[in-house]
């Protein structure tokens, strides 16, 4: 029974209920309105319940309570602790017969029930919402849907507790507010920027001045709240990001359990300065000189640890070179202005404070400027010997997790120790050559522990993967994470062709997961872990894709008896050269035996990449400038440094001639690696091709359930149209010219987006319609003359984000017929424009030089690249005499066409009309208008 | 009983009550007067437990008040700044006193309010200041605690109203035995209420008293004699005041008035008049006394 002087008191926590009651119904109100408004923004308000409400999964579903985390407890503790904030009010309540701990902790509770009410309100609502939309709700997942309300629970009574404790600490209302942030923030603002350049002893040869690891560790700390500043900090510091990226580790059950306790701690202390709170503080400020001061300091804080990082030795130039930089020497600034209006109401006392500032700046730049002068002085000095070393414990990441950067090595890493005096004695030695870098613990005599970074030679991690080899349970913990469950094998999933770039979470494959998963274990167990770890073992290995619980998502190799991998193939077609990217589906007995050979070819042809130069590469394939800058272009991750004996050891190791035409260059992604394979595209691709187009006609007709409801969420682009941004639905397309007088390699518009938009049940029709002549554009069935001028791509593409070629898992090859069909939105195609035709042309200009060319090989030549350039146009690219632009294009040129230069080329026609155009310089081009200049 | 001893309460380096002794009796009424900043409100505000005493005890029924439910049951306070919650009615007002003080007489508080005149329903937003007043004190009393602390008490209200309340005030002392501390920096408002009066000066109580024997103990003599006299002629009584108009001069004595009017009689004056004096003209002989200017107290 609780009674009046118990912590919580029944009747007081009615009285802050009804006195807060028209106070939170504004604040649901808004909240739910700006759930609408997310909604909104989505699409048009029009399609608000029948469109892509559909859509909206886990991640939108608190994107209001999210922003709302940050001013909606502050809202509600100013208010409920508002009686501080006058005199009378607080002369009232405390003078009233309720002991101050639970007038505090009253209140508190009473604000965390309002809280609780209205998240549950604003999820019944959006639940309700997305229900009455489409029935799609059930195949979100109930776990990650509930565990985002907790999540949103957890944070809002952490920033409300903070707020409360900020009330008791300050006497108005903006001096909460500004207190709470500061408590809020500060210790991950702390955290972020105190990762200080540390003195660390090491070899004489390898000194590392690295960052602390007990500093990056506080980063581990999944503090909710202030999530948003470390965001904002990431820039300046790379290694914390891997912790904060990924919304599944905030989604943890830890995370919520440690911002409880948290908060919990932060409700005690405001318990207990409340008890000691002076009543006649109310109305100042704050409640003494000390936290008057404290906040001063805040505020100036950050500018003292910008100054600080930006004069130590490590961090200045990144310092210089970032914008956050800048940013926050602003955002210092306006904060301090902030908190003089906010302290001294007004102006007053702002120059002196403003002396203290400068003061501080400059003291502390001088301060690090000598501290980094003592750094680099004692570092020299530094060494290790070998009666200084008891043991040393290497922090080594399990083989199955995706690289995890530091600040994470205490959770995922596993630690080696070593204390054989052999092997230390190594590391004690130096070596001529550094290897890699490592997390070590290190155990000296008379000294304890100390954990570094550092360089170890070569000659101590071989012994160190001996050692390992040696010891089956040091290895065995190496391949798994220590603990971890496995618990979805999302590639796994879904059976389409989309499965490439599906990350929706299943059950249904779990048997098979920890089936491949122990079959890998055996696997790797033969292995010895030096190849594991330098990635000098290929065999029967592809990546895969997994998650642990409460672990971000991870990538990991595996045999390719369950393959699922992406192939980006090079097609060298009557001397022109086209890129397609195919998914390969994982159940596939062809794909197995297919997967196999080509990377049992791959296998030998990947360390040679490695070691292969960039200028070899060309001569060995005897690539003109614009085919090796498109195989540069199509694999961008290939090593830069290669040696010419390229083509040579690729021949000697497929032990065939690699042919000129029909045939197909493909690459094999793997998770680290990528090598490629010459294939006849008759023997090889065509069976590869009609099982291809079976599997996408499949998938969008039965599985559009799924594609929808995978993490990608449903195709929907962003595309830029007369001078705004725009979002489409559906399937996401883009065509480009490809064939003009099979000479030219055109790929202009091969990977970009919004040119097209189609729905799942359109595209299936058109394949369906037409799968022998894609699968005979495929595989070369059909000539120049049977294709036509054109064909295009379509490029199936189902995610907003358009930056990584991986969202590009379906390229459909289609003629210009086809696409005229699907397309309303590129009349053009349609216009039998005179300006295309070479006949009316009555002469062409090349930068302000004449070309009157008699050949009218020549005219229809670049009337055809001039038809190019209406595909590709950026805006206003092309104009006429007739004043404005002749055409505008939806879309933005793809990057990779920079690899082409450009000429400025005006066509003037028989009807005195004219039009200019930037087309793009090919080889031909460039020798017409050598040829008509006089070969300048 | 509402005990202080050696109170001591500063504001930064403000000393606003310095080593304060006094001691209230159960079922008195007792004012405290003092210039502004004197530290009357101060006094209440410890007394109600709002403030803690730097140093010093504060005690009511020998128990400390602060952070003491159990004891702050018994004490409500009036502050002089009133606070109502936006929008709020009087039943509302009511209600919220009635959450903090489980005894809350709503009949007597319904009762006095239509007694008083005042409007039953309506928002206390349009109240005038003295409606303000009479509501709030009408709450405090309501809550039948056995301390009502009044600030400024009778600030603001018209002197119909005033005795209204001061009768009200009488009728729950006399009905309930219940300790009345009211505070005001005019005397005249308290003289004819309060059973025992202090004087808040500089932090400390300079002078207090019960107002019936104050009153009865001190009184005017107007005298004149045949002959020539002065001060020495009346040895023997307790003049703590005497001046000298022409043949006629003006004592104030202190002492029974009746012993006193025989001592006066037996020396044959040609003139003898006795006068009974005012409360705040016995303040300002007893301030004389303690060599204290009155008007500094601006009482």
């Amino acid at each position: 029974m609780l009674t009046k002087t118990s912590l919580f008191d029944f009747r007081y926590f009615r009285y802050s209920l009804k006195r807060m009651l028209p106070y939170s119904l504004v604040i649901l109100l808004v909240l739910i309105l700006s759930s609408f408004l997310v909604f909104g923004i989505t699409d048009s308000v029009s399609t608000l319940l029948i469109g892509n409400i559909r859509y909206i999964g886990v991640e939108l579903l608190g994107i209001t309570a999210n922003v709302g985390m940050y001013i909606i407890p502050v809202a509600l503790a100013v208010g409920m602790f508002g009686f501080l904030h006058k005199k009378n009010y607080t002369d009232f309540i405390l003078a009233s017969p309720v002991k101050r701990p639970s007038v505090f902790f009253t209140n508190f509770v009473a604000g965390f029930a309002i809280m609780s009410v209205m998240l549950i309100v604003n999820l019944l609502f959006i639940a309700i919402v997305i229900s009455a939309g489409e029935n799609y709700l059930s195949y979100v997942a109930l776990n990650d849907y509930f565990l985002s309300f907790f999540y949103n629970l957890a944070g809002y009574m952490l920033v409300f507790a903070v707020s409360s404790l900020a009330a008791v600490l300050t006497g108005t209302a903006l001096s909460q507010v500004y207190m709470t942030y500061i408590i809020l923030f500060l210790p991950a603002f702390l955290a972020a920027f105190l990762q200080l350049p540390f003195l660390i002893q090491s070899t004489s040869k390898f000194i590392v001045v690295e960052y602390t690891i007990p500093l990056n560790n506080i980063l581990l700390i999944p503090n909710i709240p202030a999530m948003p500043l470390t965001m904002a900090a990431l820039g300046i510091n790379g290694p914390v990001y891997t912790d904060f990226y990924g919304i599944n580790y905030f989604f943890s059950a830890k995370a919520i359990c440690y911002t409880l306790l948290i908060a919990i701690t932060y409700t005690v202390l405001g318990i207990i300065v409340f008890k000691k709170f002076k009543a006649e503080n109310a109305g100042k400020s704050f409640v003494n000189k000390g936290v008057g001061v404290f906040a001063y300091a805040a505020s100036f804080g950050p500018v003292m640890l910008i100054c600080f990082l930006a004069f130590a030795q490590d961090s200045f130039y990144y310092m210089i070179d970032s914008p956050l930089f800048y940013i926050f020497i602003v955002l210092s600034f306006i904060a301090f202005i902030i908190a003089s209006l906010v302290f001294n109401k007004g102006f007053a006392g702002f120059g002196k404070q403003l002396t203290l500032y400068l003061i501080l700046v400059v003291s502390t730049a001088i301060f690090s400027g000598v501290l980094n002068v003592i750094a680099e002085h004692s570092v020299k000095t530094v060494d290790f010997r070998k009666e200084d070393l008891k043991s040393v414990s290497v922090y080594m990441q399990p083989i199955n997790a995706k690289p995890i950067y530091e600040p994470n090595i205490n959770e995922n890493y596993v630690k080696v120790k070593i204390d054989d005096p052999q092997i230390l004695s190594l590391l004690a030695k130096g070596s001529s050559s550094a290897g890699d870098r490592y997390y070590c613990e290190i155990e000296r005599p008379g000294h304890g522990k100390i954990t570094l970074c550092i360089l170890l030679p070569d000659e101590f991690v071989n012994a160190l993967y001996g050692y390992i080899d040696e010891n089956a349970e040091v290895k065995k913990s190496l391949l798994f994470l220590p603990g971890a469950k496995n618990i979805a094998c999302t590639s796994l999933n879904i059976e389409t062709a989309y499965e490439y770039m599906s990350y929706s979470s299943s059950f249904e494959k779990k048997e098979e997961a920890e089936r491949i998963i122990a079959e890998r274990e055996i696997e790797y167990l033969d292995i010895p872990i030096e190849k594991l770890y330098k990635n000098a073992d290929f065999k029967n290995r592809f990546s895969y894709q997994y998650q642990y619980e409460s672990q971000p998502l991870n990538f990991g190799l595996i045999n390719y008896d369950s393959v699922n991998f992406s192939l980006t193939a090079l097609r060298n077609y009557r001397g022109q050269y086209f890129v397609s990217n195919y998914v390969i589906d994982y159940d596939s007995a062809f794909f197995y035996g297919f997967a196999k050979e080509s990377h049992e070819r791959a296998e030998n042809v990947i360390p040679l990449i490695d070691n292969t130069s960039k200028v070899a590469i060309a001569g060995a394939f005897n690539l003109d400038r614009e085919q090796y800058m498109l195989l540069e272009e199509i694999i961008p991750s290939l090593p830069s440094v290669m040696t010419s004996d390229f083509r040579a050891a690729i021949q000697q190791t497929v032990k065939e001639a690699i042919e000129t035409t029909n045939t197909v260059a493909i690459i094999i992604e793997t998770e680290r690696e990528n090598a490629l394979v010459f294939l006849n595209i008759e023997r090889d691709l065509k069976p590869l091709m009609d099982i291809y187009l079976d599997r996408v006609i499949g998938a969008f007709e039965k599985h559009l359930k799924d594609i929808a409801n995978s993490g990608s969420g449903p195709a929907t682009s962003e595309y830029y149209f007369n001078g705004g941004y725009y979002q489409r639905s559906g399937v996401a397309a883009v065509s480009t010219g490809a064939m003009f007088d099979g000479e030219i390699c055109e790929l202009s518009a091969f990977f970009d987006i919004g040119a097209y938009n189609l729905t799942f049940e359109e595209l299936t029709e058109l394949i369906s319609e037409n799968k022998d002549y894609i699968n005979g554009i495929l595989t070369a069935k059909y000539t120049k003359e049977t294709l036509g001028d054109e064909y295009y791509f379509l490029s199936v593409i189902t995610d907003l984000n358009d930056w990584y070629g991986e969202l590009t898992p379906a390229i459909i090859p289609v003629s210009k017929q086809m696409l005229m069909k699907i397309s309303d939105s590129y009349g053009y195609l349609d216009t039998n424009s005179t300006h295309f035709e070479a006949e009316n042309l009555e002469k062409v200009e090349y930068d302000s030089t004449n070309i009157s060319t008699a050949d009218k090989a020549d005219w229809e030549y670049l009337v055809l690249l001039l038809k190019d350039s209406y595909f590709r146009a950026a805006e206003g690219s092309i104009y006429n005499n007739a004043g404005g632009y002749l055409y505008y294009s939806g879309y933005n040129r793809p990057s990779f066409e920079i690899m082409y230069e450009t000429a400025d080329v005006s066509f003037f026609y028989k009807d005195g009309s004219n039009e200019s155009a930037e087309i793009l310089l090919t080889k031909r081009a460039s020798d017409i208008i050598k040829k008509e200049s006089g070969g300048e | 009983m509402v005990k202080a001893e050696a109170l001591t309460k500063s504001f930064g380096k403000t000393d606003v009550l310095r080593n304060l002794t006094c001691e209230i009796r159960d079922g008195t009424i007792y004012g405290l007067i003092g210039a502004n900043g004197a530290g009357k409100s101060t006094f209440l505000r410890l007394i109600s437990g709002i403030y803690y005493p730097d140093s010093g005890s504060l005690k009511v029924d020998d128990e400390e008040i602060f952070d003491n439910v159990k004891k702050k049951k018994d004490i409500v306070f009036v502050a002089d700044e009133f606070y109502f919650p936006t929008g709020c009615t009087v039943e509302q007002y009511a209600s919220i006193y009635s959450v903090f003080y489980e005894s809350f007489d709503y009949d007597f508080f319904w009762r006095k309010l239509e007694q008083l005149g005042l409007p039953l329903k309506g928002k206390i937003m349009n109240f005038s200041k003295g409606m303000k007043r009479q509501l709030v004190m009408l709450c405090a009393l309501a809550c039948r605690c056995k301390v009502v602390l009044f600030d400024e008490t009778f600030d603001g209200l018209d002197p119909v109203v005033r005795n209204m309340m001061k009768n009200i005030i009488y009728d729950e002392v006399a009905n309930r035995n219940i300790t009345v501390i009211m505070t005001s920096h005019n005397l005249r408002e308290l003289e004819d209420i309060c059973d025992c009066l202090g004087v808040l000066y500089k932090g400390g109580i300079l002078f207090e008293g019960d107002v019936a024997n104050i009153t009865s103990s001190v009184f005017k003599a107007q005298v004149a004699f045949a002959e020539d006299f002065s001060e020495k002629n009346f040895i023997g009584l307790n003049v703590i005041s005497f001046k000298k108009h022409g043949s006629v001069a003006e004592l104030i004595i202190k002492g029974n008035r009746e012993e006193c009017s025989e001592k006066l009689k037996a020396l044959n004056p040609l003139l003898l008049d006795i006068l009974p004096l005012t409360l705040e003209e016995i303040f300002i002989y007893e301030m004389e006394l303690l060599g204290y200017a009155y008007e500094n107290l601006s009482v």
